[in-house]
């Protein structure tokens, strides 16, 4: 049979791949990551046998952007900045992480200040030339990085957001003298206010692009030899993919695009579950990532921050990234307060009950003690099996600590682990203005669909909905993700003065720019879908709320103006209706399906599930309970279980509690309610 | 009721869930606030506090409102005869009922479960303008609070629900920019509301309100060991350092902070006995602001990971002599108070406790200039005001260099954009750098302050200063030789003209410059020798 979709996600430990095939069936691998990461891709879709020449779409999700940022181990790379703004990088916004650290140390910029220039020009605030650009010296200076091997150049000016044409004359000097040069223009990176923001942005994306590209390039070279006729698909940190070469030009947009996928994939499990608004849930062994979804959208924001000190400006996908994990450690300090988390053991050596040296108590430790976990079912696909007695003997020491038993430390310790997601899952619902208990949680990652129930009725959420392949679930992701580009312009005007044209004008611009990018990159424009939206605040305030836009009226300035008075209203419980509205920056999304929705896959099976093959013991809140354990890929569409119980699969386990009713839907998912 | 005490998981899942509110609180607040100062700056605070106004959570926001939001809160309390009721808010910013300095505008809310008060949610924010004489409402010549701006005891803003109309009419009369003020009052009580619903919605039916109330005893009580520990392993004895604040606007002559420190059984005394009597100017600092300067400079010395709360203040006894420029009798002035003497004040503790065996250790800080000014935009006929902090260097650490650029400990703001700012004023920010060499030298260097140029455009403006570290530079240690000190300089048609680091309502005309260069932090350890 013929592979049609293949989705690659490297992540720290393991690569997975996931394969749809042409009758519309689904397959999952994991094999252990490699560097270079292009290897371990190739041999991914070699353990199941992808003939790449068969290929319509290969996506692949990459940590190298993520990695070579936070090691930094990228470059070299220079930036050109207005006079006097050399220092903008270091300065950054004068903002510390820890409040009482006297030792504390700023982020480190990027792009050293040596390797920073400052050019002769400036912009005034309305886009008006002050002082007109000096090309000769900046080439000069330009001309002595590139002789020192310097292939990457960021050009960030102030107000260039309004008036690109100092940046461009200067990208265009270095592109005539230096045909090999790669060139970040912040007002094509990032054409939105605050110059250190945008610096940072451009920045990054020019210290990166060495790497990203040579990588890249590196696996597309393989790929082709390997039989792949198109370009492949990266994905980014906005939720969408882009081509391959686009990801060259722009790398700082993959940095976040390891929890995008998770996020994606859970966005699409929801709407084939029937819930337009979720959260994903995506619990790994150091941290969950929690988004949410509303109208079978993830939210993004505009801007996201690797470590303060260091913000990207750009799409990507609104995560709240809590240190509770499988593997975070659970401890008792020397005044008897129990920790779990933010430290984690890592894949190495792991929880203790995997057996692989580790000694220190971790939540899935706590998790084998209460009997969450089957021992006779090995996880990662038969990688890992589960020793009950290392599970015991580590919990002990917190049990030793806090005078209690062995079962009493495991309850505390995966109860203060959860309520941590939980207060995530909190502050991504509630804390963002959205009610929680008209949603459903997807619930993936190796850890995921053992806490999603509990999670789920401490917000009193509305159903659970864990998906065929929870560990393999962020490359599902990959599979089912469209392409997407963000347009942004800021451009600052009142809503009383603003006219129909004018918004026709602002809009229309940066729909054309989307089209010209997708026909550039050959993306055909049949099914696009694009969001107009606008960032807008009362006049007077810094800080704007994005406002959304129908497309039917999204050039009423009437309705726009209504539009964020309602929208101001739901976030924040006010609105000043006799205010003036400011209108700051616009946005267009642009959306491509890269492919119809897959059919269902799941057959009906008529036989009776096998669920009491099994019996466990399972505790929860100080209760014992006999649960059955049921093996996932016994179960057809339709097929019912009641908690508690435990679904064993290969790459992870689900947890119902008593007084749950899981069902399968036609599309593999397991979708948890309470039993009524 | 017999008390049940709650176990180790219990706390610390009322724990998490207090810190998630507080830090929600801080996003509304964000969210929906106005003035650059507020939500570029984020010059606010949001925390928790137990029906006795003691701190329970705190948001990752300014440490010096954090310190002092509960000063406010008690006395209001105490003071406010007619009780405080469901559904009121209450504001207030008097320096000498708890406040800080008149821009700090508290408000807070009763948390209430079946008609009884539990909690109580606070927030303070920095309000650009409060009036008074010059706009920013740092005026460099004041020597009374009433020249300072509107002065507000603890009033209701709300009353059951109902907001006070007339109240808000009154403190918009006495603004200089109302529109901001209305928003950002908006902004504070939006966050309230949030807490106010997160508690009695979500925390009290999930976790039931006596295992709360049980919790905050645990909760504070694991912060009063871990400081007591910490004062624990300080030298016996009584321990002394001394530092100056240039002056006070008025009278040239500079103005002592003496710190005595002796840590006994646990118990820390910081005594501020030996220091000037209260200032003819406004750098007098009030007793709230004097004690949370010293619990921010007892938190970095001896232990920045403990859960900060009341219970970190429990081992901790401030002595402010009356009448001192700790503790000024009114009406002195005293809005500067908050700002570079509340950053001397950290860093003479600092000292004193360093000298006292204190673990954490770093040299004198560079500190922010600040720098406000206001006028009439020809182009718009709008008036604005604007308030600019400039940020130092951070002092050397036995193992590392001081950090560039960065807030001092009193407060953790951010600076305004230039393309922000440039938008909002007719002002343009010709350079903002970093000020080469400005750290101490040593074997650890000082951190750099930064240059700033600031060019008026348009019109004319009234420009102030309320700065420091003119004359007295931010300390070095072990042979490291001090930070540089701070500059300021208006340059009219080519000339520069030296400013002293507190000037008020110096008029400023189109092209106009004025430069500020601040002081950067103190070097550690004696330099090693070149080659």
């Amino acid at each position: 049979m013929k592979p049609q979709r293949v989705g690659v996600d490297v992540g720290g430990t393991f690569t997975d791949c996931v394969v749809e095939w042409a009758d519309g069936s689904i397959s999952v691998s994991k094999s252990s990551s490699t560097s270079p990461q292009s290897i371990g891709v190739i041999n991914a879709a070699g353990k199941q046998n992808v003939a790449l020449k068969d290929v319509l779409t290969f996506t692949h999700g990459t940590t190298v952007a993520t990695n070579a940022l936070i090691q930094r181990r990228a470059g070299p790379a220079a930036l050109l900045v207005t006079d006097g703004y050399g220092d903008v990088l270091e300065i950054q916004r004068g903002n510390r992480s820890r409040l009482y650290d006297l030792g504390y140390e700023k982020a480190r910029p990027p792009i050293p200040r040596e390797d920073v220039i400052e050019v002769k020009e400036r912009l005034d605030s309305t886009g008006g030339v002050v002082a007109p650009v000096d090309l000769t010296e900046a080439m000069q200076r330009v001309e002595g990085y590139y002789s020192r091997g310097y292939r990457s150049f960021g050009i960030c000016l102030l107000f260039s957001y309004l008036n690109p044409s100092h940046e461009e004359a200067i990208a265009k000097a270095i592109g005539d003298r230096f045909p090999d040069a790669r060139i970040s223009m912040s007002s094509r990176v990032a054409p939105e206010w605050k110059e250190f923001e945008r610096a940072s942005t451009t920045a990054t994306n020019a210290y990166l692009i060495p790497v990203v590209s040579a990588y890249l390039g590196d696996l597309r070279d393989r790929l082709k030899d390997s039989g792949l006729k198109s370009d492949f698909f990266v994905m980014q940190s906005n939720g969408g993919v882009m081509t391959s070469l686009a990801a060259e030009s722009y790398p700082s947009r993959l940095v976040r695009s390891g929890p995008a996928a998770g996020a994606r994939a859970g966005a699409v499990t929801a709407a084939e579950s029937g819930f337009a608004a979720a959260l994903s849930l995506d619990m790994g062994g150091t941290s969950t990532d929690i988004a949410l979804i509303d109208d079978d959208q993830v939210q993004t924001r505009h801007a996201t921050e690797l470590e303060v000190g260091m913000p990207l400006l750009g799409g990507a996908v609104d995560v709240e990234s809590i240190g509770s994990g499988g593997g975070s450690v659970a401890r008792v300090d020397e005044y008897g307060r129990l920790h779990v988390g933010p430290e984690s053991v890592g894949s190495l050596p792991g929880p203790a009950c995997y057996g692989r040296g580790g000694e220190r108590p971790t939540f899935v430790d706590a998790a084998v003690v209460l009997g969450w976990l089957d021992p006779a079912h090995p996880l990662a696909g038969g990688e890992i099996t589960i020793d009950p007695a290392l599970a015991e003997r580590a919990v002990s020491l917190v049990a030793h600590d806090l005078g209690v038993s062995a079962l009493e430390a495991a309850a505390g310790i995966v109860r203060v682990g959860l309520s941590k997601i939980s207060e995530g899952a909190h502050a991504a619902s509630i804390g963002r203005g959205r009610d929680a208990r008209k949603m459903a949680l997807v619930a993936f990652g190796g850890a995921g669909p053992l806490v999603g129930s509990l999670v789920a009725r401490e917000l009193a959420m509305d159903a659970v909905a864990v998906p065929p392949h929870p560990g393999a679930h962020s490359a599902a992701g990959l599979l089912l993700s469209d392409f997407r580009y963000d347009f942004a312009q800021t451009s600052i005007r009142r809503a009383s003065s603003l006219t129909r044209p004018e918004l026709g004008r602002l809009f229309g611009d940066l729909e054309a720019e989307a089209r010209t990018l997708l026909d550039e990159e050959g993306i055909d424009r049949e099914h696009l879908r694009q969001t107009r939206s606008v960032e807008a605040r009362y006049a007077g305030q810094t800080h704007s709320v994005e406002v959304i836009l129908e497309n039917g009226n999204s050039l009423d300035p009437d309705a726009v103006t209504a539009a964020f008075h309602a929208r101001h209203e739901q976030l924040y419980s006010y609105a000043l209706a006799d205010r003036e509205v400011e209108l700051v920056t616009w946005r267009v999304t642009a959306e491509q399906a890269r492919a119809v929705a897959t059919a269902p896959t799941i057959r009906r099976t008529s036989a009776p599930i096998r669920s009491t093959r099994r019996r466990v013991t399972l505790r929860l809140d100080g209760d014992a309970f006999a649960a059955s354990v049921v093996d996932r890929s016994q179960l057809g569409t339709g097929d019912q279980i009641a908690g508690p119980a435990i679904v064993t699969q290969m790459d992870s386990a689900t947890l119902l509690v008593p007084g749950d009713l899981a069902r399968v839907d036609v599309y593999g998912n397991l979708v948890i309610r309470k039993a009524s | 009721m017999t008390q049940v005490t709650p176990n180790a998981v219990t706390v610390e899942i009322v724990r998490n869930a207090l810190e998630t509110t507080v830090a929600e609180m801080s996003a509304v607040m964000l969210r929906t606030s106005h003035a650059p100062i507020f939500s570029e700056g984020k010059d606010y605070s949001c925390a928790l506090y137990d029906r006795d106004g003691v701190p329970l959570a705190q948001a990752h926001d300014c440490p010096i409102h954090l310190a002092n939001i509960q000063f406010s809160l008690q006395r209001a309390l105490h003071d406010l005869e007619e009780g405080v009721d469901e559904g009121d808010i209450v504001v207030v910013n008097d320096p000498y009922l708890g406040g800080s300095h008149l821009p700090d505008i508290t408000v807070f809310r009763p948390i209430c479960v079946d008609g009884a008060i539990v909690l109580y949610a606070a927030n303070r924010a920095h309000h650009v303008d409060v009036g008074g004489g010059a706009p920013g409402s740092f005026v460099a010549n004041a020597t009374e609070i009433f020249q300072e701006g509107l002065r507000l005891p603890p009033v209701k803003l709300y009353r059951r629900g109902k907001p006070n109309t007339d109240l808000i009419r009154v403190i918009l009369k006495n603004v200089r920019n109302p529109d901001y003020l209305y928003g950002d009052l908006h902004a504070q009580i939006a966050a309230l509301l949030h807490a106010d619903e997160r508690v009695r919605n979500d925390l009290v039916p999930r976790f039931g309100l006596d295992t709360i109330l049980n919790c905050r005893d645990a909760i504070l009580d694991y912060s009063e060991a871990r400081m007591r520990d910490a004062v624990g392993r300080l030298k016996p004895g009584r321990f002394e350092a001394s530092d100056h604040v240039d002056d006070d606007g008025i009278v040239d002559v500079p103005l002592e902070i003496k710190v005595t420190v002796e840590a006994t059984n646990g118990h820390l005394v910081i005594d501020f006995e030996g220091s000037s009597p209260q200032a003819a100017g406004p750098v007098n600092s009030v007793y709230a602001v004097t004690a949370g300067a010293a619990y921010i400079g007892v938190l970095n010395s001896l232990d920045g990971d403990i859960p900060v709360n009341g219970g970190c203040y429990r081992p901790i006894e401030i002595r402010a002599p009356e009448g001192t420029v700790v503790n000024p009798r009114e009406p002195a002035a005293c809005t500067a108070g908050n700002t570079y003497t509340a950053i001397r004040i950290i860093d003479t503790v600092r000292r004193a406790l360093i000298r006292a065996g204190a673990p954490n250790v770093a040299a004198g800080e560079g500190e922010h200039a600040q720098f406000l000014a206001g006028g009439t935009d020809p182009a718009s006929h709008e008036p604005y005001v604007f308030y600019e902090m400039i940020v130092g260097g951070w002092g050397a650490t036995p193992t590392k260099d001081g950090e560039n650029a960065l807030y001092a400990l009193n407060a953790n703001c951010e600076n305004t954009p230039a393309e922000v700012f440039e938008t909002r004023f007719p002002w343009r920010i010709r350079r903002r750098s970093l000020r080469p060499n400005s750290g101490g030298t040593g074997l650890h260097r000082g951190g750099d302050g930064m240059l700033v140029e600031y060019e008026l455009l348009r019109g004319t403006a009234l420009a102030s200063s309320a700065s420091d570290r003119a004359h007295f530079a931010p300390y070095g240690l072990e042979g490291g030789s001090p930070g540089q000190t701070a500059t300021f300089t208006l340059i009219h048609e080519g000339e520069r003209r030296g400013l002293p680091s507190k000037f008020g309502n110096l008029e400023m005309v189109a092209g106009d410059v004025m430069e500020i260069a601040t002081s950067g932090g103190g070097g550690y350890g004696a330099p090693v020798a070149e080659g």
